[in-house]
This record gives C-alpha cells, structure tokens and sequence, in this order.
C-alpha cells in the first residue's frame, strides 16, 4: 500500500499535473507539492504526487544507493546498544 | 567514508562482516507490508545473515483493519443505494460476514479506485448515488483521503462519506515496544510513511525507547542498506536514528500534506486487528467534517467482531510469533483459504511467508551459501 | 424489447440488434457483411452446419478457449487477434499443426457494428498470419447489459504427427528457453482498462506462433515440452513444471527479458512482472546440446528476437520452483492465486 514511484513531471497545471513515469503519462494531483515545476522530480501515490524529489538523486534511486555516511545526527545514545 | 556510489556487493559484504563481530542473535523488524513483499521477492531474506532475524511488524494496514470497520464496509455495500468505494487491496479481507469481494458477487455495490479522488469524482458524477470511501492506510495515504474531504466540502456533495480506518506508525511502534514481549535490535522504517511524517517523527522511539531506527525506500539496494546500517549500529554499540532515504525524507516531512491531515483529521483511540485499542493511533475526521463521516449518516454502530479462533495474526503481526508457529498456517489457512487478514492481504506476512519461503526454511534468518 | 415480426429499426447497419441472432435473414446479413469478408475460404463460404475439412497427417490435437477480455480493442491488439492467436498457440505448442478454427461470436445489443467489424478483420489478419483457415462459426445476440460488447469462442483443431511434447520428457539438466520479454500483454491490457486516462507505450505481444514452433521442431531436436505462459504468466508454467515433473526447476531472474516501460507498470500497480499474462511467448524446455540451435532459430526471426535460456532443470527430491533473484538471493515461485488481473483475456 506505500507504493510510491518517482516520475518527472511534465505538466502543471494549478493542481493538476501529468507525470512521465517511465514510459507512462500519468495524470497526479499537485496540491501536495506547491513547490513542484516542470521538469523536477516527484514521488507519485495513489494519483497524489507527494514530494519533490532531489533531481539528481532521484535518477540514481533505481540503480544506486546514496551515501550511507548521512545520517540525521551523529548523537550517540549510549554506548550500552549491543 | 566518503560520498560515492555504492554496489548491492558491497553491500552484503558490509552486513555479513558486522553480523560476522556480533555473538548473538540480532532482530531486526521492518513495519511495512510493502518492506515485507519487497524484501521477499528480490530474495533479501535469504541472503540474510545466519545471526541476523528480519520479523515483519504491523505495517499492512490492510492486516490491522479491525474486523468490524470491514463489517461495516460490507454493510454499507450491500445497502440500496449506496456503493463503497475502496483501495483493491481491501477487497478480499474476510470480516465476520464476508469480504466486499463475497458481498460483490451477492449484489453489493463495491467498486475498485485508485485514488480516493475518483471517489470523488464519482459521487459528483452520480448524484442519485450515496457513494462511501474506505478510507485505509498508513500517513503515506492519508493526505490523498484529505484532500478529497476537502474537495467534497469545496464541492458541496451530499452523497459522499468515508468510513475512516486510518492509522498511524509512530504510535503503532510504540504500543509494540510497551507490549514489552517482543525483544527487539532495531527498525527499518517505512520509507513513504517517513515521506510525509519527517524523519524526526521516530526520534521518541529513539529517546524515549532506547530503540535504533532506521528509514528506507523500497528498492532492493535501500533496503539492503538499511538492515546493513542496522546491523553495524548493532556492532558498534550506536543507538542512531539514520535516514537512508534522504532524496525523499526530509527531517520535518510534508508539511503541506501534514497541515492538510490536521484540517481534517484528529488523533483518537482506535481498534487494531488482534492488537486491540491503541491510544491515539488512529485518525478521525474533526467535527467541521462530521457530514463526511459515514458512520454518522448511515448510523451505523461498530459491530462486536471477535477474531478467528486458533489465528496468530496478533502475534505475528508483533513480531511474538512467526507464521510458522501458527498451527493454521498452510494447512487451514492459505491464500486460497484464508483465515485472518495476514494471510488475505498480498502484503501480510503469512502470504509473504506462504508464497516465498521454502516450506522446510527454518523460521529464523536464510544465510544460506 | 425487441418486436421480431416487425421491420427492423433503421439503424441495424450500425449497431447490432437482437434480431441479428435469430437465425433469420438479418444474421444472414450479418454474417454476409461482417464475417464471410473478412475470412475468405471456400469452406466457411459454404455455410453448412458444419464443416469438413481434410485430415491429418497424425493425430487429432482439440483445444477450444472463451475471451472476455475487457477492453475489447487494447493497444498492440483485440479480443479478435486474442481469440485467433490464444487457440493457435495451445495447438502448437502441443506439437500441433493448427488446421482450422470454429468461431462462435456472442454480440451485446447495442454494440457498434464499426467494432465488429474491426475485430473481424483482426480475426481475418491474425488467421492470415497463422495460415489456419476459419472454417465454420456460429452468432448470437444477447439483449444490452449482457456480453460487455462482445465474448468469442474459437475452437482449434490440429494434427501431431510423432512424439508430441510432454512434460514426462523433461529430464534434469533441461533448459528453459523464453522468445521474448514478458508481461507486456497483461499490463498494456490492465493500465487500458484501470486507468484509461493514462497514455502509456505499453502494447500487448499478442500474436499467433505457430509458424515460429513449427521452424523450432523442424530445425532442431530436442524439445522435450512446451507451454505458452497466459494467465498466471511465467510463474504459473515454471510452479506447474515442477508439479508435474517432481524436479527443481530455477529461473534465473537476471536473464528473463523484461522491458524497462513494462517493468515500471509492473511496478506503479504493485504486480510481479512474472504473474502476468503473455500472449506472444512460449517457454521451451529443451534438451541443453540443443539450446543454442534453438535460440538461433527463434532468433532470426521477429517473434522471436529476445529470445534467451532463462532458467533449467535439476534434479530434486520433491518439486521445487525457485527464483534465483538479481540480487544473488532465491526464494520459491508459486501458482499465483488468481484473480489479480481479472478479464485479461
């Protein structure tokens, strides 16, 4: 039920949009990504695009992983994990 | 380390040598039903680790959909006038009187969409029609049921409600964890669910918990790379809250798709399949939308449903127990013949179980050469 | 309702009525101008009850297949070139020589004769293409609400001459061998359906491949059997394999042809590219000293251009299909259990 496909947004059209998803012209909902133009990448569920994707990322998501040294803090909660 | 692109090998090899410094068992759980078929099917699973345990949690909002809400979807659907409109997934769940599915080929009015918009579109277009949403799933589908409340208000339809069954992971993860049977390393957390909620929305559960979280998507290599990063906090005595999904997982989330949520919905005290009530785990719709509320309209009360007898989906779903200790499982239960909702749903971890694992598989970890 | 002892209404050029399956002159009419066109053999133009064609040489092979396939037109094809195609194929990969079709047309009221017409000629393409003569039919009408259009039954009869394929042949150590990327036809066919609005490259691989099986028998030896994966797609004949042989049978999921657009579908709709329905393809097991002259021959030529060794046999002590994945990892392949595609073909 997460399913969620990354697309290049070909369309807009107030919250109307239409998604290139490989191959597929896919009519998606806008409202969720104001900030979303033509030409960038967005994450697309249940005809709801719901996230701007970091272009550059986003093409290396089918095929490669992105540097696992980012990480949200470095804070070490204790030592005791193991 | 340094910023570079990383191979499915590598990968492996990282997981293998941090499993490889750890003398005990790690358990790791993943609370996705899209985690859970997808690490099945790339065969993740049996790459695992011989001391690392994958155990699915209760992340198939299918699966958790209380028997009654299904009840009352079946209800409504056999109602005249009314057709229920619902995700496909939904479709073959059985409550205590059927499925939509059974109730479909009976007569009920039940049709499959796509986006809760065609919902919508739908009632508008057939106004002599009372037309009910099943509103299911986790934060990734919740601002789509939003946004569609919305437009039916903007809209000023009359003939439109949903029945709300949507359900929240944070507080679901919390439950897990107060339960206190289940003994547990770390999360791999679900990667859309993070997309709207934020990053930061697990860093209670790290906190407050003491308990590794780590988010990712759903390609083979994010995932492979979570359970990797698991792993190695595991080895290195860390506790972190790591975000392997950063193309698409802010650490606040979608605040527009939040925002559209909290004008909508409130937080309440719902009941989960086998898990019974969980405080503030699931969302109602705010008294300004109250005539969107199909319950309300058709006056419907929430049936008493007790859950199959000899089902461990509860357990299962907890991570307390494994398909396999399920006395039902393959024999009584099947996909063909299911029992409980773990074994109808395409996500749920006993079909999972059923369709991938070798029957002999033992129940923990593959590690097979 | 419709009024039979009346002069039909003016407009049953275009859409068809009840009356056109009554068996009177308007049936004739129809058939005069919607079927015998498109289908020019000296058999059919007779119009008997029932049709006598020459025999053999060899055995009798019988197949016979109902489409219902939603939408009726879809890009790559139609429920005519489905009905054509889908009864062939089961002939042919039984060691059939496929001789001649009967076709039984049920018609909605109210459907356009513009439509039919249309699937006729598909029907006339697909046999040309075949070189199987339809030789007989039937037509009935059905009132409005009833049939979606329209439903098509063909039965096909063929001649084996020799040992026929069968999966008692299969040893271990056997190939699987598949012509061509998969999952096409099932999900141009579903995204037509689900999600009209959606324009997508996706086109169904349906087509007859009689003549493609028939250079593969002729040419090489050593195809021990032969399944053409539809319903159920590629796992379904690989669980079914294993079944009734008692062997392991492994794909390799590297080697499968699979188009990237088809992929993404797969993917956008949740479905595993391998359960989904073919209507152009046909998994040989084969004898592995005749794998390479297998594939050169289904190679050259259009029906076969992707073809690839996919996966093989091994011995075993219960029957085993698995799924050796991209990723290095395997788990077991199993007969989906239905319903996820409705009304695919």
């Amino acid at each position: 039920m997460c399913l969620a496909i990354p697309g290049q947004l070909t369309e807009s059209n107030g919250d109307e949009g239409v998604v290139d998803l490989h191959g597929s012209l896919v009519k998606v909902n806008t409202m969720l990504v104001p900030e979303a133009t033509v030409g960038d990448w967005v994450l697309v569920h249940a005809g709801f695009a719901i996230q701007r994707l970091d272009a550059q990322e986003a093409e290396e998501t089918w095929a490669v992983l992105e540097d696992l040294q980012r990480s949200i803090e470095a804070e070490e909660a204790g030592g005791a994990g193991a | 380390m340094t910023r570079r692109s990383i191979d499915m090998a590598e990968v492996l090899d990282r997981l293998n040598t941090a499993a490889a410094a750890i003398d005990r068992t790690v358990t790791l759980m993943e609370i996705c039903g899209t985690h859970t078929v997808a690490a099945f099917r790339c065969g993740l699973h049996s790459l695992m680790p011989q001391n690392v345990r994958l155990l699915s949690g209760p992340g198939c909002p299918v699966c958790v959909t209380s028997q009654s809400d299904i009840d009352m979807m079946v209800a409504l659907g056999s109602l005249e006038g009314v057709i229920v409109c619902t995700y496909g997934d939904m479709i073959r769940v059985p409550g205590a009187t059927g499925s939509l599915e059974t109730a479909r080929s009976q007569g009920a009015q039940v049709r499959v969409v796509y986006s809760a918009m065609d919902a919508v579109q739908f009632a508008a277009e057939h106004r002599d029609r009372q037309v009910v949403f099943a509103a299911v799933g986790f934060e990734t589908t919740t601002p789509a049921t939003a946004a569609a409340v919305v437009e039916a208000d903007r809209r000023k339809l009359d003939n439109f409600t949903i029945l709300t069954s949507h359900k929240l992971v944070v507080p679901a993860i919390k439950a897990l964890l107060d339960g206190g049977d289940v003994s547990l390393d770390g999360f791999l957390c679900p990667g859309h669910v993070s997309v709207i909620i934020g990053a930061e929305a697990y860093r209670p559960i790290v906190h407050e918990y003491h308990m590794r979280c780590v988010i990712a998507g759903f390609e083979t290599l994010g995932m492979a790379a979570g359970l990797t990063r698991l792993t190695e906090q595991v080895r290195d005595g860390q506790v972190l809250l790591e975000n392997m999904y950063p193309q698409a997982v802010t650490s606040e989330g979608n605040r527009v798709a939040q925002e559209l949520i909290a004008r909508v919905f409130e937080p309440a005290t719902v009941a989960w399949r086998a898990l019974g009530e969980i405080p503030e785990s699931g969302l109602v719709l705010r008294p300004q939308y109250h005539q969107f509320d199909a319950q309300r309209r058709f006056n419907l009360a929430a049936p008493d449903s007790p859950d199959p007898e000899g089902c461990l989906c509860g357990q299962v779903i907890t991570g307390r127990a494994t398909p396999h200790d399920c006395g039902l499982f393959g024999t009584a239960c099947t996909p063909i013949h299911p029992i409980g909702p773990c074994m109808v749903s395409f996500e749920g971890t006993c079909q999972a179980w059923f369709k991938y694992r070798r029957p002999a598989e033992p129940a923990s970890a593959g590690g097979r050469s | 309702m419709t009024d039979l002892t009346h002069t039909p209404s003016p407009d049953h050029s275009n859409t068809v009525v009840l009356a056109h399956g009554g068996g009177g002159q308007l049936t004739d009419q129809l058939v005069a101008q919607s079927v015998l066109p498109r289908l020019t053999n000296d058999v059919l133009a007779d119009l008997l009850d029932a049709a006598v064609v020459d025999a053999g040489p060899g055995r009798l092979a019988l197949t016979i297949d109902g489409y219902v396939v939603q939408p009726l037109e879809f890009p790559g094809g139609d429920i005519g070139r489905l009905a054509i195609s889908g009864t062939v194929n089961d002939l042919a990969v039984s060691g059939a020589a496929p001789a001649a079709i009967a076709l039984g047309l049920i018609l909605e009221e109210g459907l356009d004769r513009a439509v039919l017409d249309r699937v006729m000629d598909s029907i006339g393409r697909a046999a040309d293409e075949a070189g199987v003569r339809v030789v007989t039919g039937d037509t009935k009408v059905v009132g409005r609400g009833q049939a979606d259009g329209m439903y098509i039954t063909t039965a096909g009869v063929g001649f084996v001459s020799g040992e026929p394929p069968h999966p008692g042949r299969v040893r271990a150590g056997d190939v699987l061998i598949l012509n061509g990327p998969i999952a096409d036809h099932g999900l141009a066919v579903m995204l037509a359906r689900e999600m009209p609005e959606v324009r997508s490259v996706l086109r169904s691989d349906v087509a007859p491949l009689n003549r493609l099986i028939a250079k593969v028998l002729e040419r090489t030896d050593g195809v021990r059997f032969m399944r053409d994966p539809t319903r159920s797609g590629v796992a379904g004949v690989v669980a079914d394999l294993a079944e009734r042989t008692g062997l392991r049978i492994v794909l390799e999921q590297e080697a499968v042809p699979l188009r990237p657009e088809t992929n993404h579908a797969a993917e956008m709709l949740g479905l595993d590219p391998l359960e989904v329905a073919n209507e152009g393809k046909v998994i040989i097991v084969a004898d592995p000293a005749a794998a390479a002259e297998i594939l050169a021959v289904l190679r050259d030529d259009p029906l076969g251009a992707g073809a690839a060794v996919v996966g093989r046999v091994e011995a075993a002590d219960a029957p085993l299909a698995e799924l050796h994945t991209a990723i290095g990892g395997r788990r077991i392949i199993q007969k989906p259990y239905g319903e996820q595609l409705p009304r695919i073909c």
